[in-house]
């Protein structure tokens, strides 16, 4: 069989099996399992549509994509910018590391209530708390990279005579990249629980809100809205990123 | 140097007549590396000289301390005691006079064919019209033309040292210094690639000092062969070859002079090997 023709037959496979879990999902919901503890797929695909339609949704959405993007995308500035720092001098190394690391290991929620105290309840809050467990996956992976440069690139480099900027720029920031977006990939799965503990710890918003009020009113099909939001938001998220890293080291994706 | 292949005209670099010159001085190098179990001495009293357009070969059994001697040569690595100098001028750090091809070609994963060969064009700041005209006459050059946006991973490894080979020639070395360049190649890619360099060579004289460990290649591309023995590093012997010029591997390899040449070698290796 040709390649496409094995890539038509397991799609194909793909839709009938998944076909079939609904249709068995939908069956058991409707006449063994009470709807409270799981709701059919057609009640919550008709859930999805009234929390559209009202602008519950879109509304949510939006507040939970502005904290993420704005909170992570701090991540990723301020700690490339911290990581490679600390990758390049010793010094700051030292005197970082022991934080960096008690940071990155402490749980998200044990922080919430010192945020609290420092920010209050708002946007700010949230981003920050967004911005706090994600940059340390970033900051660690990015001093890794910048650590872990292949030997023989350093010295190829001195070979052909670059100064010690060169070096930098040519070199070190080009050999860390698939570095640099490991960390980045990884703070992006923290990034998104925090936004989901931020929205349900601090005031109420989000998609978290959605979730925190569903559930303690027993509106299962609601419920499970925010929750598939949130998986398809990760997923567009991660291969938005990896599109990213085709676009920026197109020699690492096709190296594999 | 009246062995050398090029000590008539075209020992004649930048206007300046350099016969009865020296390209690259090597004068009483010493090294000793400072480790754990203290002192360890890998070369001694080093001293030989090149001439302009001269190939050399610096061959000797693993661990004799020649790609520590190339190190030295381009800069990379300070010497104990002893001075190397390049067209007079004392080497400390690399500079663009002398430039290096690696046994496992070193090539920026993250830069094109093109991108790679004009490395140490960009790195030197060279005008962007410039850069471009000698990336693709050295891209050329190689026969690599048509794979100039490719990247290093989507070409064999001859095609990989070709590029290596390109990325040094550009910057138009006074001194190329070849560290073992067909070592990670297979028998039939280390063939066609020596074929090639050398009529590139013949093509555009360089001084050349390669280091290897097979004599069979250092018969064919050198104009003397400095043989070195281990522990510490040291020179011993330097065998001139006088097989005429164009030379053809297969003829080469066929002559007499190969024979006896490649067997006074052979003894020469041993012996030092045993005298370690």
């Amino acid at each position: 069989m040709t390649p496409t023709g094995r890539r038509r037959k397991a799609l194909l496979i793909q839709a009938v099996a998944n076909a079939g879990v609904l249709i068995a999902w939908e069956l058991l919901s409707r006449f063994v399992i009470p709807p409270q503890f799981l709701p059919p797929p057609s009640m919550i695909a008709r859930a999805f549509v009234t929390t559209i339609r009202s602008g519950e949704l879109p509304r949510q959405l939006w507040q939970t994509t502005s904290v993420l993007l704005l909170g992570f995308g701090l991540a990723i500035v301020t700690g490339m910018a911290i990581g490679i720092a600390m990758g390049m001098f010793q010094t700051l190394r030292r005197i970082l590391d022991p934080y960096v690391n008690a940071f990155y290991a402490m749980p998200t929620v044990a922080m919430v209530p010192l945020v609290i105290i420092w920010l209050g309840l708002g946007f700010e809050a949230k981003v920050f708390l967004t911005w706090l467990v994600s940059v340390f996956p970033v900051i660690i992976n990015a001093q890794i990279g910048v650590m872990n440069v292949p030997p023989a690139f350093i010295e190829t480099a001195r070979a052909f005579g670059c100064d010690r900027w060169q070096l930098f720029r040519r070199v070190i920031l080009q050999a860390a990249v698939p570095f640099f977006i490991a960390g980045i990939r990884l703070g992006l799965g923290r990034a998104l629980v925090g936004v989901v503990v931020a929205e349900m710890f601090t005031a109420l918003t989000g998609l978290g809100s959605m979730i925190v009020f569903y559930g303690n009113t027993f509106r299962t099909a609601e419920l499970f809205v925010p929750m598939v939001v949130l998986a398809i938001l990760s997923i567009a998220i991660t291969n938005l990123i990896y599109r990213m890293e085709r676009w920026i080291a197109p020699w690492r994706v096709a190296q594999g | 140097m009246a062995h050398s292949r090029h000590t008539d005209s075209s020992s004649i670099k930048g206007g300046i007549v350099l016969s009865g010159n020296q390209m690259l001085q090597v004068q009483d190098v010493c090294k000793t590396f400072d480790g754990g179990r203290g002192a360890l001495e890998v070369l001694r009293d080093i001293r030989f000289n090149v001439a302009a357009g001269e190939f050399i070969s610096i061959i000797g059994p693993s661990g004799c301390g020649k790609t520590t001697l190339l190190r030295i040569l381009h800069g990379l690595e300070p010497t104990t005691s002893g001075v190397v100098s390049v067209s007079g001028k004392r080497v400390e750090a690399p500079s663009p006079s002398s430039v290096m091809v690696f046994q496992q070609f070193n090539l920026f994963p993250w830069l094109t064919v093109a991108r790679n060969v004009a490395f140490g064009l960009e790195v030197a700041k060279l005008a962007a019209t410039q850069r471009k005209e000698r990336t693709d006459r050295f891209v050329r050059l190689v026969g690599l033309q048509g794979f100039s946006e490719h990247y290093p991973h989507e070409l064999s490894g001859g095609m990989q040292q070709r590029v290596g080979l390109a990325r040094a020639l550009a910057l138009d070395p006074d001194v190329l210094l070849l560290d073992e360049p067909f070592g990670a190649l297979d028998a039939i890619t280390r063939e066609q690639l020596q074929r090639e360099i050398a009529v590139i060579l013949a093509q555009s004289p360089k001084t050349v000092v390669f280091i290897t460990h097979n004599m069979d290649e250092a018969i064919f591309f050198s104009d003397r062969i400095l043989v070195m023995g281990t522990r510490p590093g040291r020179i011993l012997e330097e065998v001139r070859v006088d097989l005429p010029r164009p030379r053809e591997a297969d003829a080469v390899r066929a002559s007499r002079e190969f024979a006896t040449m490649r067997e006074h070698l052979w003894s020469l290796l041993s012996q030092g090997d045993k005298a370690a």
